[in-house]
């Protein structure tokens, strides 16, 4: 609540003491333009505010953290850090800020769709340099998920819904590879896609996208989410990368996929995993794509989803390590070849912890409670009858959730530890000070995977402002400068 | 504290916001809060993400997207 401003006189001569306390979600960034030393910004993810202010500021925000007098600050400057959530009265008024954020977030995903991850086969027809599902250890059995088990995936998800909110849902297709050529793959994708049609159902795939073009004719006129296909360069770094069983190249194929998805309206996920054996090639795949005109498309038929290469750092692929970039290492060299490449600049528009949201719906994103959502938000039915909280945990039935089939069975102490994960951060993210730009880690990662590591969140955000600093100042600050009355 | 879902934080303002802001050099990046209310534009993310919640949701790990 804002105060009048003889509380804030009151609160500014008592603050010395016991008075305000400063946000410890506050992060203070800079303005890396020349000429702009004196500038920093400030960003809160809880209070959802952010600001370009001197320096000066910042100091007074030190004094408040520190709990040293204010004789400077004036009585205006401290009201804006309240209204903004800078600063609050006191460490209880921040926890129920804390608290109210939580309950909006909470409504916004029992909002929300729910994600049934339909893994109709852990088969695979490529053998990727860096499978995460390979150097997790997976057991791939030779099951597929057949048209009767699909049609037992209501009978749990009744269940699921029993003692909890009936939500919304859609399909995500995936693996192994969910389109491949064989008669009994073909048969059940196009049993789901019957399903779809039939009731309206959103669907979406992800998939390596070799046979992506023989099935888009199944999928015509159905309510497609997007497919995420991975190019990860030209087509020799590609087919380096992602090699074809069938001892041909998998490039061709997956462009053509892609071009035809385009062509029928579907939405592509363009993702690029990028390591220091790739990155050098970046470009040029740019160029590729931006010649075949996708880069002119809107963002909703086509976008681009850099990616590091987790496998690498994490899985056990320790002779290959050296080849692993960290995000921002990624972010800093694309950016640097983005300033001579046009193509590349053209596509360059990285997520940077979420500060791509503050230039493209003009606010910051709201605060992450939680990067998770496994067995709350996300179920993934395997091909062996088990039911995983998701994707991540298929082909391992020791942390299955459940089954359905051929009996319909939920593991609540198992189902509700991962519902009390989603609650709260995870246990080593708590205390930290940059929790709502991260979301802290996702579960199966610190359990299985052993690739929880803390993602540079400071300066990918940093990285985020250098590069959208401008076009956010260009864009909005242009559009209240025409709001203004002549 | 502002309410960013309402817009009511200009209602609210008690101070010469322009006289501060210029004596402090500060520039909001955000949109003004009484455009907030229009982002619900509902963003559909897959693979290891969180299904749809809105635009500002970030859904997505840092390991599949940066």
């Amino acid at each position: 609540m804002a105060k009048d401003l003889s509380q804030v006189k009151e609160i500014k001569e008592t603050a010395a003491l016991n008075g305000l306390h400063a946000s410890r979600h506050t992060m203070v960034l800079d303005v890396n333009q020349a000429g702009r030393e004196h500038e920093k910004i400030l960003y809160n993810p809880l209070a959802g505010s952010v600001h370009i202010v001197n320096s000066s500021v910042v100091g007074i925000l030190d004094a408040i953290r520190n709990k040293q007098g204010l004789g400077a600050a004036d009585n205006g400057l401290l009201q804006f850090l309240l209204d903004e959530g800078y600063v609050y009265t006191d460490q209880a008024a921040e926890t129920q800020k804390e608290r109210v954020e939580y309950e909006k977030y909470r409504m916004r995903v029992q909002d929300g769709a729910f994600q049934l991850i339909l893994t109709t086969t852990l088969k695979c027809n490529l053998s990727c340099t860096y499978c995460y599902q390979d150097a997790a250890g997976m057991h791939r059995p030779n099951q597929m998920m057949t048209p009767e088990m699909f049609e037992n995936i209501d009978a749990f998800v009744d269940k699921y819904t029993k003692d909890r909110h009936e939500k919304r849902f859609y399909y995500l297709l995936y693996g192994g590879e969910p389109l491949l050529p064989g008669e009994k793959d073909r048969e059940i994708i196009e049993r789901v896609a019957a399903e779809c049609r039939m009731f309206d159902i959103p669907l979406a795939a992800v998939t390596n996208g070799v046979h992506l073009y023989e099935y888009c004719d199944v999928f015509k006129g159905l309510k497609i989410g997007e497919f995420q296909v991975t190019v990860d360069g030209p087509p020799e770094i590609h087919n380096a990368r992602k090699r074809a069983l069938d001892g041909q190249g998998s490039y061709e194929r997956i462009m053509k996929g892609i071009e035809r998805s385009i062509e029928y309206g579907f939405p592509i996920n363009f993702k690029i995993v990028i390591d220091r054996t790739n990155i050098d090639y970046v470009p040029e795949l740019a160029e590729i794509i931006d010649r075949k005109g996708w880069l002119d498309l809107p963002e909703d038929k086509f976008k681009i989803q850099l990616a590091e290469n987790a496998a690498l750092s994490c899985l056990g692929k320790a002779a290959e390590k050296d080849n692993y970039m960290r995000p921002v290492e990624i972010l800093r060299t694309l950016s640097e070849k983005a300033k001579t490449h046009s193509s590349m600049n053209k596509m360059f528009r990285p997520f940077c912890m979420g500060i791509r949201v503050l230039y493209t719906a003009g606010m910051p994103p709201h605060p992450r409670f939680g990067a998770c959502s496994a067995g709350v938000l996300q179920l993934a039915f395997g091909p062996d009858g088990y039911v995983y909280p998701c994707m991540v945990y298929l082909g391992f039935p020791e942390h299955s959730i459940g089954s359905y089939f051929p009996t319909v069975s939920i593991n609540e102490e198992e189902l509700r530890r991962y519902e009390d994960l989603f609650t709260r951060h995870t246990v080593e993210c708590e205390t930290c000070d940059l929790k709502y730009s991260c979301g802290g880690r996702c579960i199966p990662s610190v359990e299985k995977l052993n690739t929880a590591k803390c993602p540079d969140v400071k300066e990918l955000v940093q990285f985020g402002f250098d590069y959208y600093l401008p076009m956010i100042e260009e864009r909005w600050l242009s559009e209240k400068a025409k709001e203004k009355p002549q | 504290m502002k309410d960013a879902d309402t817009g009511s934080k200009e209602e609210k303002k008690e101070y010469n916001e322009a006289s501060v802001f210029a004596r402090y050099g500060i520039r909001s990046l955000s949109k003004s809060t009484t455009d907030r209310r229009k982002v619900t534009k509902e963003s559909v993310a897959f693979c290891c993400s969180k299904a749809s919640l809105d635009e500002r949701d970030i859904n997505q790990c840092t390991q599949c997207v940066i």
